[in-house]
C-alpha cells in the first residue's frame, strides 16, 4: 500500500547548511568542506525506491549515514535538501498536526536502544502509541495484549521494562510498534544490542511476523548475515553515499566496488 | 562644627579623632584629648565623676540638652499634611492613654483586632523598657509588641511608611537621623520621676511608669588644657546645640552618602549664623564669616553610581505603588495566619502524627521514628509555637518556590537563550547577602511575615529551577526520539516523558528549595518574622548563647524531618523510574 521514495536526499549538519549545498553542488569535495567550513555531510545525494511490502535492508558500517537516512522517513530529521515520498505524499513538508498525525498513523519505529518508558510497565509502554493517538481504553487492551501474544511477551505485562532482559526490551518495543498497526514499520538496528543467540532468536521472530504481515520494512544493520537472512532488497552505504542496490544474491554475486567486495569476501 | 570654628575662629590646630565612650574619657582625663564633644554623663556616671574628683577634667557647658527617647508618631496623623493631601487622623492624639482609642488606624495586619507597636530592637535594653511601659500604660492588651530584629529593619519601617502617609507608632530616639528627616511627633507620657523609673527598672510587671528620663550632654575638657586655654573654654562654655539641630545634621548627611561630618557642620554653619555668632567674640565671627565664603564646593569624582539610581527606584516604587503592593500581599498575609491557624488547631502530637503518617507513604520503615523523635524534641524543648511559625512560613514560601522554580525550570530547558540570560541572575539570587534584599521588601511589604515570603521564595527558588531545568534535559534521548516517533506532541513529550523521568531530579530540587527556605526563614526574623529565627537572634544580642543554642536546635530539629521527608519522596520516585 505504501511506497516509499527518497529523492536526491543531502544532509549537511552544521550552521550553514544552505551555504555548504551550494558549494557541495559546485562540486566541493566532502573533505574539503570538512576542513573548511567545519561541516558534517552526513547524506550526500541518495535516491531510493522501496516498494510497497517490501523488507528492505539499508547497510552500512557505523558513520555510513544509515540511521540518519531513514529518520528522514518520519520527519526526526529534515533534510537540507531533497524530498521524502510516501504515496506521492513529500513528507519534509508536513508540518505540526499534520506530521503528528503522519507519524501516529503511518511510519512505527523500532530502535537499537529500545526507547521504552521506563515508567510504564510492558503492557503501557505496548499501548503508548495508542493512547497518544486517542484510542480508548478498551482498544488499546486489546490491541496491547493481542501483540504482547505475537512476540511472546504473555505473562510480564505488569513488568517493567528494567526487569527485563534486553531481548525481552526489545519483543517490547517491538510490540509498540506493531501495535500502531501502520503501513510501514522502521528497525534501526534493532538487535545489535543483543546477544548473538538472542540475536538470532529475534530474526527468526522478524522472519515469521514478515511470513504473517502485509508491511513495508525498513530494516537498518551493520551485519551482513543479518542482512541476507532477512532482506528482500537490499541497499549498500557508505560515508554517506549509495554504493549499491539490490537483492542479496545479486550483491554477492555481483558486488558494485572494493567496498562491498571486502563485506561480501569476508563473509565467504 | 566645633573643630571648624576653633580652626578658623581662633587658629587653633585640631585633630579629629572618633572612639567610643570609655577610651575616649580615659584619654581625657590623661590629657591626650583635650576637649571631649559628647559626655554622656548619665550613662557613664561612675567613670566621669572620678575622673572629676580628681581634679582631671571638667565640664564645659552642655553640649546639647535633650537628647531624648521615647514614643513617635508621624506630625501628619495629628495635623495632617496639606501638602500631600493627608488629613489629621487622630487629631486628639497627644498622651499614651489617647493610643487606645486610635488604636484601629495601627492595625497589626498580621493580628488584626489590635495596633502594632513598633518596639526597640529585638535584644536591647529599651526593648524590654518598653515592654513594660506597655504593661503599666494598659497598653499591651491593645498593641502587639513588634519588635524589629536590627536599627534598620526599624528605620526602613519607619521610612517605608512615613512616605506613604501611613500611621504608624514607634520607638526611637535622638540624635538621630531618623528623628531629623521625618517630623514625628512624640507621645506624652507621665513626666519622668526618678522614684517610678527606678520601679519600673526593677518590677517585671509594673503598675505605673514614667517618661524616659531627658538626657543632658556635655561638653568635657581636660583641666589643664582649661586652664592655659581661658578663649576656648569661653567658646565651648556658649556652644550650645539641641537635638533637632544635631538630627537635622545627621539627616542631612544620611540624605547622601557622599556628604562627610564636615559637609554637614558647613552646611549647618552656612544656614545658622545667627546661633553660632552668639559663641564666638567678634574677632572670630568675622573670620569664621569669611573661611566660611572661602569654602569651595567640592570637585566631583568621577565613579559608577547605582546606588542613588537604586534608592530613588525604590522610594518612587514605594512611594507610588507601595499601596498595591500592600493590598496585593493581604492574600497572602491571610494564606500564612491561615496556615498557622490549621497547625495550632492540632495538639503536638496531632501534627507529630499527621507528619508521621505521611511518611508511611514512602514505604520507608525508620522514618515515621525518626519524624516522631525530632517533633517531639522541639516540643520537649519547650519551642513548639515558635516552631509552628517558622513551618507555616516555610511551607508557605518553599510551595512557592517550588511551583515557580518548576515553571522557569520548564522554560529554560526549553529555551537555551532564556537559560543563558538567567544564569546570571540565578548566581546573583544565590549569593547576594539576603539582607540587600530584605529591606526593600521591607519597604514594599512592611515589617512582618510578607516580606519574609517574599525574601525567602527569592533565595529559595533557585534550586528548584536549576534541577528541574538539568533533570528535564538530562532526560535519556533515546526515550525522547521513540515518544516523538509514535507522534507525540509538546504537551505529551513535556508531561508524559520529560518531567515523569525528571521527577527524582525534581525531587531534589524540592528537598534543596525546603533546606534553604528553612535557613532564610530563620534570617528572616530580622524583619519581624517571628518563630525560631528571633529566638537565635534574641540570644546573640543579649548575649545569652544557651537560649540561642536551644532555637538552634530546634531548628535543626526541623530541618532533619523536613529533609528526611522530602528525600524518602524522591527515591521512592526514582526508585520507580528505574525498576
Amino acid at each position: 500500500m505504501s511506497d516509499v521514495v527518497f529523492k536526491n536526499i543531502y544532509k549537511i549538519f552544521g550552521d550553514k547548511e544552505l551555504k555548504a549545498m551550494e558549494l557541495l553542488r559546485k562540486g566541493k569535495t566532502k573533505k574539503k568542506l570538512l576542513e573548511d567550513d567545519k561541516l558534517v555531510v552526513g547524506i550526500n545525494n541518495i535516491s531510493l525506491k522501496i516498494k510497497n511490502n517490501e523488507f528492505f535492508v539499508i547497510m552500512g558500517l557505523s558513520g555510513s549515514g544509515k540511521s540518519t537516512l531513514i529518520r528522514h522517513l518520519n520527519g526526526l530529521i529534515k533534510p537540507t535538501a531533497g524530498k521524502v515520498l510516501v504515496d506521492k505524499q513529500d513528507v519534509t513538508c508536513l508540518k505540526g498536526q499534520e506530521l503528528l498525525n503522519f507519524r501516529r498513523h503511518k511510519v512505527s519505529m523500532v530502535f537499537q536502544k529500545f526507547g521504552l518508558l521506563p515508567h510504564k510497565n510492558v503492557l503501557e509502554n505496548v499501548y503508548y502509541g495508542l493512547k497518544i493517538r486517542g484510542e480508548s481504553k478498551e482498544e488499546c487492551l486489546k490491541k496491547a495484549n493481542k501483540w504482547i501474544e505475537v512476540v511472546g511477551l504473555s505473562g510480564y505485562e505488569k513488568s517493567y521494562p528494567a526487569e527485563l532482559s534486553g531481548g525481552m526490551q526489545q519483543r517490547v518495543g517491538l510490540a509498540r510498534a506493531l501495535a500502531t498497526e501502520t503501513d510501514i514499520l522502521v528497525m534501526d538496528e534493532p538487535f545489535s544490542a543483543l546477544d548473538p543467540l538472542i540475536r538470532a532468536e529475534m530474526q527468526n521472530v522478524t522472519l515469521d511476523l514478515k511470513e504473517k504481515m502485509k508491511k513495508t520494512v525498513i530494516f537498518v544493520t551493520h551485519d551482513l548475515d543479518e542482512a541476507i537472512k532477512l532482506a528482500d532488497r537490499m541497499a549498500i552505504l557508505k560515508d554517506g553515499e549509495l554504493i549499491q542496490v539490490g537483492t542479496p544474491s545479486e550483491i554477492i554475486s555481483n558486488p558494485a566496488d572494493e567496498y562491498v567486495k571486502s563485506f561480501v569476501g569476508k563473509d565467504k | 562644627m566645633a573643630s571648624f570654628l576653633l580652626e578658623k575662629g581662633y587658629g587653633c590646630e585640631v585633630d579629629v579623632i572618633p572612639g567610643t565612650t570609655t577610651p575616649l574619657l580615659t584619654a581625657l582625663g590623661s590629657g591626650d584629648i583635650d576637649i571631649l564633644m559628647e559626655v554622656w554623663k548619665d550613662n557613664f556616671k561612675d567613670a566621669w565623676e572620678k575622673f572629676e574628683e580628681q581634679g582631671k577634667v571638667i565640664d564645659a557647658g552642655v553640649n546639647f540638652p535633650d537628647a531624648i527617647q521615647g514614643f513617635y508618631v508621624p506630625s501628619y496623623m495629628i495635623h495632617g499634611d496639606v501638602k500631600r493631601n493627608i488629613k489629621p487622623m487622630a487629631p486628639d492624639l497627644k498622651e499614651v492613654k489617647d493610643l487606645i482609642k486610635y488604636k484601629n488606624l495601627f492595625t497589626d495586619p498580621e493580628e488584626p483586632n489590635k495596633g502594632r507597636f513598633l518596639n526597640c530592637i529585638l535584644g536591647w535594653s529599651c526593648e524590654s523598657v518598653n515592654t513594660k511601659k506597655f504593661y503599666a500604660y494598659g497598653l499591651d492588651k491593645h498593641f502587639t509588641n513588634f519588635r524589629p530584629g536590627t536599627g534598620a529593619a526599624l528605620a526602613a519601617a519607619i521610612a517605608s511608611k512615613y512616605e506613604r502617609g501611613e500611621p504608624f507608632l514607634a520607638y526611637y530616639w535622638g540624635p538621630t537621623w531618623v528623628l531629623g528627616k521625618y517630623d514625628l511627633t512624640q507621645v506624652k507620657e507621665p513626666a519622668y520621676d526618678p522614684q517610678i523609673w527606678s520601679e519600673l527598672e526593677k518590677s517585671e510587671r509594673p503598675n505605673r511608669a514614667t517618661a524616659y528620663p531627658v538626657v543632658k550632654v556635655y561638653i568635657g575638657v581636660n583641666t589643664q588644657f582649661a586652664e592655659k586655654n581661658p578663649l576656648v573654654m569661653d567658646f565651648l562654655n556658649s556652644y550650645q546645640t539641641s537635638n533637632q539641630q544635631i538630627s537635622q545634621a545627621l539627616s542631612y548627611m544620611q540624605e547622601n552618602e557622599e556628604r562627610t561630618p564636615k559637609d554637614a557642620a558647613l552646611n549647618f554653619l552656612k544656614k545658622n549664623e545667627n546661633i553660632w555668632e552668639r559663641w564666638l567674640d567678634d574677632e572670630a565671627v568675622e573670620k569664621v564669616e569669611l573661611a566660611l565664603q572661602l569654602q569651595k564646593s567640592k570637585k566631583k569624582k568621577w565613579k559608577l553610581d547605582i546606588g542613588k539610581p537604586i534608592n530613588n527606584a525604590v522610594s518612587w516604587i514605594v512611594k507610588n505603588y507601595g499601596q498595591s503592593f500592600k493590598n496585593a500581599s493581604r492574600p497572602m498575609l491571610k494564606l500564612i495566619i491561615v496556615m498557622e491557624q490549621l497547625f495550632k488547631f492540632f495538639p503536638w502530637w496531632g501534627v507529630t502524627l499527621i507528619f508521621c503518617l505521611l511518611s508511611l507513604l514512602t514505604g520507608h520503615r525508620t522514618l515515621p521514628l525518626i519524624i516522631g523523635v525530632c517533633l517531639g524534641g522541639i516540643k520537649l524543648l519547650g519551642m513548639w509555637s515558635l516552631a509552628i511559625q517558622t513551618l507555616s512560613l516555610m511551607i508557605i514560601s518553599t510551595f512557592i518556590a517550588a511551583f515557580l522554580g518548576f515553571i522557569l525550570g520548564i522554560l529554560n530547558a526549553r529555551f537555551a537563550q532564556l537559560r543563558k540570560l538567567m544564569l546570571p541572575f540565578l548566581d546573583a539570587m544565590q549569593t547576594m547577602p539576603s539582607f540587600v534584599y530584605l529591606i526593600p521588601a521591607l519597604m514594599l511589604f512592611g515589617l512582618g511575615k510578607v516580606p519574609a515570603v517574599f525574601a525567602t521564595v527569592i533565595y529559595a527558588i533557585v534550586p528548584m529551577i536549576r534541577l528541574t531545568d538539568l533533570g528535564i534535559r538530562k532526560v535519556d534521548p533515546h526515550v525522547i526520539e521513540a515518544a516523538k516517533s509514535f507522534g507525540a506532541n509538546y504537551f505529551q513529550l513535556l508531561f508524559g516523558v520529560r518531567i515523569t523521568l525528571a521527577l527524582p531530579t525534581i525531587m531534589a530540587g524540592i528537598n534543596q528549595t525546603t533546606m534553604m527556605a528553612l535557613s532564610m526563614v530563620v534570617i528572616a526574623s530580622m524583619i519581624g518574622a517571628r518563630g525560631l529565627g528571633e529566638q537565635v537572634l534574641l540570644g546573640i544580642q543579649k548575649l545569652d548563647v544557651g537560649k540561642g543554642f536551644t532555637a538552634g536546635l530546634a531548628i535543626v530539629l526541623l530541618a532533619i524531618s523536613l529533609d528526611r521527608l522530602t528525600q524518602a519522596f524522591g527515591r521512592k520516585l526514582d526508585g520507580r523510574g528505574q525498576l
